[in-house]
């Protein structure tokens, strides 16, 4: 069975450069209008990790948010690690809403 | 005003004559396929769909540049003031051909079917993707503006981004996405392919991030069901009494290869077809002597189907309504 486009789409948007200050600034930003769940930073003095997880049932600001983050990332030298962007449909049997997964900086062990 | 917006679009479908033989082609067009129609026909449907409130001429096929009548087809569309577009695999877009098409076509859309590989798997041909290429320079140089078309199926939204990057390298200024629908070839060589929710909504996704790259245009013919809902007569859906003018209600009107006419789609079921044309029968004819209830209540059906309780958030408005139409009960 061939895979979906969706699924490498998924893994597309996984990949990416790291980030430093600036960057990691634009990407708080950038998901400020959303319904953020979750958000965890670490790192003294200079955060090196961010984690968000957000919500939206707006696909249009899916977009926008990731064309935001996406954009952000470009922008960045990449210093502090791989950024993770997972985006989950949520819904069935048709997607309600869209989760935005960020995890930006080193993984951690128990993180 | 139909799901086009507000255009009203001719689409005229005047050879399946075509070099490929491609998978997803829903008219079954191929280099063995001799099958056209008269271009005096169709000169005077375009002159008659015009004074219907027709303003845009798009021909397709098969591949219109192995039409030969093809200037004179597109130079009626624009003595009765209708924009041109030319659907086109771009294979034969010969410095010639673009000599013969200066100043009769508005946009000139060239298929690409994600990236060179899946393009000559879609295609079936080795050098389909390499001869479209090499014909770009002389597009650009026309001046004619061109934009590229892609088929979403269910395993290629991650070739947008590359579709989109290789379309502004060109210089074109629009990518029109349009999701496979399961017509012609598609029935029995990709009856697996035609995207579902799930890849209409990443699609979408996909898309604005595209739009917000560049000034690339990028055109996904998939609809939200908030816009059904929220404006039901763009969807044939309302109670609103029609305008006098077909073209002022019904987007786009389809003029496939064997004269017969159909609204909305290549291959819509006959039993919703406007007639057949012929010498005695013109367009204007058959327009006038048609009646459109048996289609609207097939759109009203499909429009309360995708708007009841658990509707798909994403729709392929063609493809439901096309569809629809093979399993409706006869026509009264």
């Amino acid at each position: 069975m061939p895979e979906r486009g969706s699924d490498a789409l998924l893994r597309a948007w996984k990949n990416g450069v790291g980030i430093d200050e600036e960057v990691f600034h634009s990407v708080v930003e950038a998901t400020k209008e959303l319904d953020i769940q979750d958000i965890l930073i670490k790192g003294q003095p200079r955060p090196d990790l961010l984690r968000a997880s957000a919500a939206t049932d707006d696909p249009e600001r899916c977009g926008t948010v990731v064309t935001g983050l996406l954009a952000a990332l470009k922008r960045g030298g990449g210093t502090v690690g791989s950024p993770v962007i997972r985006i989950f449909p949520r819904g069935i049997p048709w997607p309600e809403q869209f989760i935005i997964d960020i995890t930006i900086g080193q993984q951690r062990a128990g993180f | 005003m139909g799901p086009t917006g507000d255009r009203a679009i001719l689409q005229l479908h005047p050879t399946r004559r075509c070099n490929l033989r491609c998978l997803h082609c829903y008219s079954q067009s191929g280099p063995d396929v001799s099958e056209s129609q008269d271009v005096g026909l169709l000169t005077q449907a375009v002159e008659d769909a015009a004074a219907l409130g027709y303003d845009v001429a798009g021909v397709s096929g098969g591949e219109p540049l192995l039409y030969r009548p093809l200037p004179a087809l597109l130079r009626a569309a624009r003595a009765a003031g209708m924009r041109t577009t030319v659907t086109t695999n771009g294979m034969v877009l010969t410095e010639r051909k673009l000599e013969e098409l200066a100043g009769l076509v508005d946009v000139l859309a060239i298929s690409l079917d994600g990236t060179p590989a899946s393009h000559v798997e879609m295609r079936g041909d080795a050098n389909a993707f390499s001869h479209m290429e090499r014909w770009l320079p002389a597009v650009r140089a026309s001046g004619v503006a061109f934009g590229f078309i892609t088929t979403l199926t269910m395993h290629n939204a991650h070739e947008l981004a590359w579709v989109a990057d290789f379309a502004r390298e060109q210089g074109a200024s629009l990518l029109q996405i349009h999701p496979l629908e399961l017509e012609g070839n598609a029935v029995e060589r990709l009856p697996s392919s035609v995207p579902d929710a799930t890849e209409l909504a990443f699609a979408f996704v996909e898309s604005l991030r595209l739009r917000g790259e560049s000034d690339l245009a990028v055109q996904l013919d998939v609809v939200r069901r908030g816009a059904l809902q929220r404006a039901p007569e763009r969807f044939l859906a309302g109670d609103e009494d029609l305008p006098s003018r077909l073209g002022g209600w019904l987007s786009p009107l389809v003029i496939e290869t064997s004269g017969r006419v159909v609204p909305l789609t290549y291959g819509l079921d006959p039993r919703f077809a406007l007639g057949v044309l012929t010498a005695e029968r013109s367009l204007a004819s058959l327009a006038q002597a048609w009646s459109p209830a048996p289609f609207r209540r097939l759109c009203r059906d499909v429009h309360a189907r995708l708007t009841a309780g658990e509707g798909p958030e994403f729709v392929n408005w063609y493809e439901e309504v096309a569809r629809a139409a093979r399993g409706a009960p006869a026509v009264a």
